[in-house]
């Protein structure tokens, strides 16, 4: 498998970082990020919608160009806005996203989580290093509650890097938090949710998840 | 926000002259809502299942199937059928040869779509594929049951029919009056035919209703299909020699 150089990966940071548009990446899949983006992957961040004018002016300066997002026809729903996808003149992808969504279980048309989990996004954003370059993202939780949403929903499966990667983040959050957050998403399946999650029984959640009645 | 685990159980659109809208959503974790026009109804799993029942009592106690019980009939199968259950005058048994019965079979024609096909039971795709035929049976997009792949359904009703026999408990095949496409349980003839061949006689169901409204053209429907792609092309051949000319 071919990767992308890690001074294209560090070339998107540092446009986006000049462009001084508030932004943060989603999700660091793997770690493949900043050596091991595979050809053909994107990276994925998060603007606020109100940024977005700016910032595709600024992409377009620093000679990306605009294509179309592969999920350009998927239904979107309670005001998710559509995503938006550039390329750089090094072929690297960057997938804009408007808000933070989960494709629904049967018709896998994208809904926006929780406001209370679209605001936490901004406010608990924290920095980390990737390829030398200082990159805002998720702050724990948010990562830790969007992740576990991704591969309820997105995904329907939990791999073992996921299941890795949530296991190792789990002991370090603010459960309370995280709780909250849950139960803005699966309701009276939270406690459930949680009870295998704190027992490392990742590939339980989705089958039991579809099975549960008690609500 | 929604709830982004919801699943829709069922949507109706303009049942009968006062029903625009008929949706019901089991939102997991949250609760079943059942959307009436612009009316939501929100409903536990325990009392939206109390609820069901007291349907079926409904049902049973209108004698609308007479003496055979609602419940050996399939629930997506009473689904499809609900608009004529109205209509049901008589269910009577019938005895008739195996080798008769039509499957009625989703077909894909290039540049229609797909369209519904009769073929008798020794050419549909489940009785190809239990005699080692192979075929499309394990891609055939079936609907009825998520999660559940073609192949173990068949073997694991297969089974069942060699266990305990072609009997009530599992339900009849359903024919509708004097036509012979099978309404309901298709694999369970292909399953026989394959166990037993294709002269057997077996007991079959058959619901007689007033009116024609449950009479099957599946031929009519593929015409209309193409006649109306063709219709498609052709408007939009003249608006390109309309545009090529400069006008419209």
């Amino acid at each position: 498998m071919s990767y992308y150089e890690r001074r294209a990966i560090s070339e998107v940071f540092e446009i986006l970082n000049a462009s001084k548009v508030p932004y943060l990446l989603l999700r660091n899949t793997g770690d493949e990020l900043p050596d091991h983006l595979g050809w053909g992957k994107d990276i994925d961040i998060l603007v606020r919608h109100q940024d977005g004018i700016k910032l595709r002016r600024v992409l377009l300066k620093n000679k990306l160009i605009q294509v179309r997002h592969p999920l350009h026809n998927d239904v979107k729903l309670y005001g998710v806005h559509q995503f938006e996808m550039f390329k750089t003149q090094n072929q690297v992808l960057l997938d804009v996203n408007y808000e933070i969504a989960v494709r629904s279980l049967d018709r896998g048309q994208w809904i926006p989580l929780d406001q209370v989990i679209q605001l936490s996004a901004w406010e608990k954003s924290r920095m980390v290093d990737i390829g030398g370059v200082s990159v805002p993202v998720l702050g724990s939780e948010d990562l830790w509650v969007c992740t576990l949403a991704r591969c309820v929903f997105d995904k329907k499966v939990f791999s073992s890097w996921h299941c890795q990667a949530l296991a190792g983040l789990l002991p370090l959050v603010d459960l309370g938090d995280v709780e909250g957050k849950l139960s803005l998403i699966f309701f009276k399946y939270t406690d459930r949710l949680l009870d295998l999650a704190k027992k490392g029984e990742y590939q339980k959640i989705f089958d039991d998840y579809v099975s549960f009645k008690d609500y | 926000m929604s709830n982004p685990g919801v699943i829709t159980l069922a949507s109706l659109r303009n049942v009968g002259r006062n029903i625009n809208r008929l949706d019901i959503e089991d939102n997991i974790g949250e609760a079943i809502h059942v959307h009436l026009n612009s009316l939501r109804l929100d409903f536990s799993v325990e009392e939206f299942l109390g609820m069901a029942d007291e349907f079926i009592q409904a049902a049973l106690s209108l004698d609308v199937f007479q003496k055979y019980q609602l419940e050996k009939l399939d629930p997506h199968f009473l689904f499809e059928m609900s608009d004529l259950i109205k209509d049901i005058r008589r269910v009577e048994m019938k005895t008739c040869r195996l080798g008769n019965l039509k499957s009625l079979v989703r077909v894909r024609v290039p540049k229609i779509g797909d369209v519904m096909l009769s073929r008798r039971i020794k050419y549909s795709p489940a009785y190809r594929f239990l005699e080692g035929g192979g075929g499309s049976f394990a891609e055939y997009v079936q609907h009825n049951y998520p999660g559940v792949d073609n192949v173990s359904r068949l073997e694991k009703l297969r089974d069942s029919i060699k266990e305990n026999g072609y009997s009530p408990e599992f339900g009849y095949i359903v024919l509708f009056g004097d036509q012979k496409f099978i309404r309901d349980g298709q694999h369970r003839a292909a399953i026989l035919a394959s166990l037993g061949g294709l002269d057997q006689e077996i007991p079959v169901m058959v619901f007689h209703f007033a009116g024609n409204r449950w009479r099957l053209k599946p031929y009519r429907q593929v015409a209309k299909a193409f006649i109306k792609k063709a219709a498609v092309y052709g408007i939009r051949q003249v608006k390109n020699v309309l545009r090529s000319l400069g006008i419209g």
